[in-house]
């Protein structure tokens, strides 16, 4: 691909046309990450009174926290649960709705609305469907013999808080799904119709390898989310219980830093946030450019 | 290798527009058969109706003795060539070539026989481990074709396979696939709007226009005797004149500009009718006489082997393209329109007359 070369009379006008998302970035990003990559070398105590620089110490001190090993083993479990879940129901929404041929247009609107609801509101949806005392779900589980209690029982919390955050990226992996599904020439499935591939073969061995680029976007998307943008979710449903059962990096962050009021501890564990991010990102990026497109 | 029979074949789509209707057509075993017509006329179409891609909604159609109207695309023994080569860009030349084989389960060791044989065949043995995104534009249809060829069918479709290249490589690939298809031996059915593929490779071309047949014939059955104005037009480049004339008794025509001429068509009746020729048919007369007409140079194409010329009769446009050389000062020129060589068509349906 060959890009334009933009060519500006005036040599400040393309920084004064990129300082706004530079301001953005410098106020909202830069300055409380740096804040937080300060704050994570030094203690506090908890009425702010006293700091100490500690060095590397919130660190060491957190990984020989079995708790915080916990929460990153809780973490890595909910990320990829939620990532599998959305991905593959939206992967199927995806496929049956590309073959729909009336009503298409309503069907795939229908399908982004959750996208449009807060985080927190989808925790709470889903915290009332499963209560159980009051919820449909919750009563449908008991019907089974099952005795469904997210309050007490630490699997069935985590189950509702990935339920609840694969529910609000389906839409999202949808729209990218359908639009992936549309770009594949139709002459393609038609030549290994020909070919003696069956709509089962077809898919596993035509549509889903072009599809990868994709599915290896939204992967790291989803992870991303699931690392970092849950809070709300847990928050609302859980939070964080049963014990410590629900309790992802994110919630640990927040929980630490506000209820416990350990500033050190929580900023370090934003930075070892940011680094995971960070690593995602090159990673996403390096891998996209190289071996993805056909 | 079978022969293919579309039996009162049609097509009509749910919201009720008809794509064809009434296509007959019989090909023989190893015949290569064009069809051509503008876009939107059909081909594609029936070529797709054949492939088992788009349904047939009267009639039949018969691979061999098989009626195969209900069958798969997979189970009626056909191979396709797509207009954008549909080669799977996931996948190495070597196993774009082998996955139809792999799907009907047949064994490893054949598989390779025969895609190293379609392969040596193409000349694209070196090409084998690449992508097909790494080939140009001959190459990914020369596996195309060895997709084809791999699977040994009983028919070759293609669906205008020259159309994504460039005029150079695409008479290269007209032969090609002409001598391919003589060495296979295998039936092939051609789609394209292109005349000059049809000409050229045809041993049948099937002329469409709305969705239904206007002519079958040989490439010289079609161009010396079209059926219509519609195949008089389409086929043969320059295309043929057609001049508004009037039949006026006794093989007496009369032509734009006060022109008359008289031919040996006593059966013709009397009364408006359209008169073609060919653009190369028409001779160029040395000196004015009885039976020249008179024509007023417009514009001369130089084409370097030969010139085209754009005149006119009257008010009416006639291109010709001599075959013999002539004076390029000259602003008028005396022509002569060779009785033999005349093609008359009613005026209203454009038939021939």
């Amino acid at each position: 691909m060959r890009t334009k070369r933009v060519t500006f009379r005036h040599p400040w006008l393309p920084y004064l046309l990129v300082l706004p998302q530079l301001i953005i970035t410098v106020v909202f990003f830069i300055w409380p990450a740096s804040q937080a990559l300060y704050q994570s070398v030094l203690q506090q105590d908890p009425f702010g009174l006293k700091v100490t620089f500690v060095g590397m110490d919130n660190f060491i001190e957190l990984f020989h926290d079995p708790l915080y090993l916990a929460s990153f083993k809780t973490t890595v479990i909910f990320a990829s649960a939620t990532a599998f879940l959305s991905l593959s129901l939206a992967l199927l929404l995806a496929v049956v709705a590309d073959s729909v041929v009336k009503g298409k247009g309503f069907y795939q609107g229908v399908m982004i609305w959750p996208y449009a609801v807060a985080p927190a509101v989808a925790g709470v949806l889903w915290w009332f469907m499963f209560n159980p005392t009051v919820g449909i779900m919750a009563y449908v589980i008991d019907q089974t013999g099952y005795k469904w209690n997210h309050f007490l029982n630490g699997t069935d919390a985590m189950i509702l808080i990935t339920i609840s955050a694969a529910w609000k990226q389906i839409s999202y992996n949808f729209l990218f799904f359908l639009a992936g599904l549309q770009a594949i020439p139709k002459s393609l499935i038609e030549a290994a119709a020909i070919d003696a591939a069956g709509p089962i073969k077809r898919f596993w061995t035509i549509i889903f390898p072009l599809l990868s680029p994709t599915t290896f976007f939204l992967l790291v998307v989803n992870i991303v989310f699931a690392f970092f943008e849950t809070f709300a979710i847990v928050h609302a449903t859980t939070a964080g219980g049963p014990g410590q059962d629900t309790t992802i990096l994110v919630y640990k962050v927040w929980r630490d830093a506000f209820e416990a009021l350990d500033l050190g501890g929580s900023a370090a564990q934003s930075v070892i946030l940011m680094i995971i991010v960070i690593a995602m990102t090159v990673i996403q990026f390096r891998y996209i450019e190289r071996k993805v497109e056909y | 290798m079978a022969t293919l029979k579309l039996i009162n074949a049609g097509k009509t789509y749910p919201n009720g527009f008809e794509a064809l209707s009434n296509i007959n057509l019989d090909v023989k075993d190893g015949e290569f058969t064009v069809l051509v017509g503008p876009s939107g006329c059909g081909k594609s179409t029936l070529l797709r109706m054949v492939a088992g891609l788009e349904e047939v909604t009267t009639g039949d159609i018969m691979i061999g003795d098989r009626i195969v109207n209900n069958l798969d695309p997979a189970s009626r023994k056909i191979a396709m060539v797509f207009q954008n080569y549909a080669l799977y860009p996931h996948m190495t030349v070597y196993n774009n070539m082998a996955y139809g084989l792999k799907n009907l389960g047949t064994p490893k060791e054949e598989i390779r026989e025969r895609v190293n044989y379609a392969a040596k065949l193409l000349g694209i043995e070196e090409y084998l481990p690449r992508r097909p995104r790494q080939l140009s534009g001959g190459q990914r249809q020369r596996v195309a074709m060895g997709r084809a060829i791999v699977r040994k069918p009983d028919i070759f479709l293609f669906d205008e396979p020259l159309s994504n290249l460039d005029a150079k490589l695409r008479s290269q690939m007209r032969i090609e696939i002409r001598k391919l298809q003589r060495e296979l031996a295998v039936t092939a059915m051609y789609v394209t709007h292109d005349q000059v593929e049809a000409m050229t490779m045809a041993d049948t071309i099937v002329v469409l226009s709305d969705g239904h047949i206007e002519q079958i014939g040989t490439p010289k059955q079609i161009y010396h005797h079209p059926n219509s104005t519609f195949v008089a037009e389409f086929i043969g480049s320059p295309p043929m004149n057609l001049l508004k004339a009037t039949h006026t008794g006794n093989g007496t025509i009369s032509l734009p500009g006060d022109n008359k001429i008289t031919v040996d068509r006593k059966d013709l009746a009397d009364g408006e009718l359209l008169l073609g020729i060919r653009p190369e048919d028409i001779e160029i007369a040395a000196k004015k006489s009885a039976k020249t007409l008179g024509v007023d140079i417009e514009l001369v194409e130089e084409l370097g082997a030969g010139n085209i010329l754009h005149t006119k009769l009257g008010t009416s446009p006639i291109v010709i393209s001599p075959r013999t050389g002539f004076d390029t000062e000259k602003q008028q020129l005396e022509i002569k329109l060779p009785d033999a060589k005349l093609h008359f068509f009613a005026s209203g349906d454009g038939k021939r007359l």
